[in-house]
């Protein structure tokens, strides 16, 4: 039988916590896909990993695992604080695998998980839970998701609080998931730089509701009204977004990378009213386009714009250059 | 104070002698209490953890009416018990009065409380991130259940050491229920509240001392685990 195109199909899912509320009218998830889900707190993106990793069902609509709708077993989730079992790293890699009366070559494939997170299984296998630091703990709940082979790898922030070396190796473990048994990975984090580096497209939330998609950038409400016929919104250090009126006060923008124009300098006499000082933080070729994508950090939020190749050779963006980012405050549109 | 000395003296002679009933009387309570606690801790620690993980209707009022019976007065249950079991009692077609599996109802229903409200609060006190984890991890419903009682192994055996010393320490189910008949249903209880009514000292130091090693060896299985915990 021919796999459905997409592992996972959501349509018309609302799941409420208190005020809070996730809509979610629809989302299709290719199969071997990386998606990224980034929003700030309380937007929603760890209740959608727990609806699709069916820890919970959601109150209305429904959630499709390769055409059913509870796959529970082929699809795995790392919490953003797991818990590992009071056992030893090796009771707990193999936890998964028992569970399925999967006793075959036990060892060896709990030994290759462990190595796969970069922790030497002939140091840590018989640690007992206490004796693993924070880093070593998240990668040994890695290592037994990944010991399982799933179809989907959800994961919630799963670089968040561990240090260098731990979120490298999680990093790597990852992406080898995909390339060697095409996982399906579904990550929340706030670190947009590290989405970028592992996810082919980013679902941007926003209060409970899907924001955009792609490496369009989001700029959250409230828009309060200015002079002009403008509105703006204020940036978390301080810099003001001028837009046009806006359907809701408390919508977020969408601004494309496109729109926004790389500037060494301060332009003035422009049409443009938004001039942001930004410094880069890092560039991202966009495969055999010509294209890259620079991500900037302007008054405490990222914003991701596109230049060519050579003008990025011909202007000198490198990482830690201060620039400015130009746009018309009808660039910023609403969903 | 010679009656005391020579109490203690003769009680070594029993002890180290094997005098057949104050053995008799160790076997019995052992053999009541050791059933009590199985009987209990399998009836009790699903109960436990039904208490502790669902939300139900009535959930409170029956962790409240649980707690509640953890102080059970030993005598009360006896009497319960026996008005039950008597030959006229629903029960007594079962000939259950002055057997030892009389005094084993007994305290089943004295220390099943216990079990039941201390693994739950065990199983209650445990990181709720395990459900998820466990869920992620594949696991069925019934190795949900083992697993989370094995994650709160220390609580659990914490409930059952105590309740095995509520078990073990109890005279009023052993008396009523069981009638202290030597050699069939006499306890180390039931054994030391005779024979010094009868003024007959030294087998009741000699049992006096078993259940105090009894005591001890429990309370360090007490403190053992609450130290893991």
């Amino acid at each position: 039988m021919m796999k459905n195109k997409y592992l996972y199909e959501i349509s018309g899912i609302e799941h409420s916590y208190g005020e809070f509320t996730l809509r979610i009218p629809e989302l299709k998830i290719e199969r071997g896909s990386a998606v990224g889900l980034s929003g700030p707190n309380g937007s929603g993106k760890s209740t959608l990993i727990r609806l699709m990793s069916f820890l919970e069902k959601p109150a209305s609509g429904k959630i499709t695992f390769n055409s059913v709708f509870n796959d529970r077993m082929q699809a795995t989730m790392l919490q953003q604080d797991p818990y590992l079992l009071k056992r030893t790293v090796y009771d707990n890699v193999s936890y998964g695998l028992k569970v399925k009366n999967d006793y075959k070559d036990l060892k060896k494939r709990t030994a290759d998980a462990l190595e796969r997170v970069n922790l030497n299984h002939k140091i840590f296998m018989y640690r007992k839970w206490f004796e693993l630091s924070g880093g070593e703990a998240k990668r040994v709940a890695l290592a037994s998701r990944l010991i399982l082979r799933p179809e989907a790898l959800l994961l919630d922030e799963p670089v968040a609080n561990v240090d260098t070396e731990s979120s490298r190796a999680i990093i790597n473990a990852v992406k080898w998931m995909r390339e060697e048994h095409s996982t399906t990975l579904i990550i929340s984090s706030h670190d947009l730089t590290w989405l970028n580096s592992v996810t082919d497209n980013i679902w941007k939330l926003y209060n409970g509701k899907l924001a955009g998609s792609g490496n369009a950038n989001l700029i959250p409400g409230p828009w309060v009204e200015g002079e002009n016929n403008l509105w703006h919104t204020t940036l978390p250090e301080g810099v003001k977004i001028y837009s046009t009126q806006p359907p809701d006060c408390s919508i977020p923008a969408i601004l494309h990378p496109y729109d926004i124009i790389l500037s060494e300098k301060k332009l003035t006499r422009t049409s443009a009213v938004n001039h942001i000082e930004a410094k880069v933080n890092l560039l991202i070729s966009e495969g055999n386009s010509g294209k890259i994508r620079v991500e900037t950090e302007a008054s405490g939020r990222i914003l991701s714009c596109h230049i060519t190749r050579e003008s990025a050779v011909k202007m000198n963006i490198v990482p830690g250059k201060k620039v400015y980012l130009i746009f018309k405050a009808t660039s910023l549109m609403w969903d | 104070m010679d009656f005391l000395k020579d109490g203690f003296f003769n009680a070594f002679i029993l002890l180290f002698q094997g005098h057949d009933e104050t053995y008799d009387a160790i076997f019995t309570t052992l053999k009541v209490s050791s059933f009590s606690i199985m009987i209990s801790l399998l009836i009790g620690l699903p109960c436990g953890f039904a208490l502790s993980y669902y939300n139900f209707p009535g959930k409170k009022h029956i962790r409240a009416v649980v707690d509640t019976l953890l102080s059970l007065p030993t005598v009360v249950v006896g009497l319960l018990v026996y008005a039950f079991i008597t030959r006229k009692g629903p029960l007594g077609d079962f000939n259950l009065l002055f057997e030892t599996s009389g005094i084993i109802v007994g305290q089943v229903i004295l220390i099943l409380p216990l079990v039941v409200s201390l693994s739950a609060t065990g199983i209650e006190s445990l990181d709720e991130r395990l459900r998820n984890t466990l869920i992620t991890l594949g696991a069925t419903p019934r190795r949900i259940l083992i697993s989370t009682l094995y994650e709160s192994r220390f609580a659990v055996m914490t409930a059952a050491a105590t309740a095995y010393g509520r078990a073990i320490s109890e005279v009023g189910v052993s008396m009523m229920v069981g009638g202290n008949i030597k050699w069939h249903t006499r306890t180390i209880t039931t054994a030391i509240t005779l024979e010094t009514g009868k003024g007959e000292f030294a087998m009741g130091i000699a049992l006096g001392l078993v259940l105090l090693l009894i005591s001890f060896a429990v309370n360090g299985a007490l403190i053992f685990f609450r130290k893991r915990s």
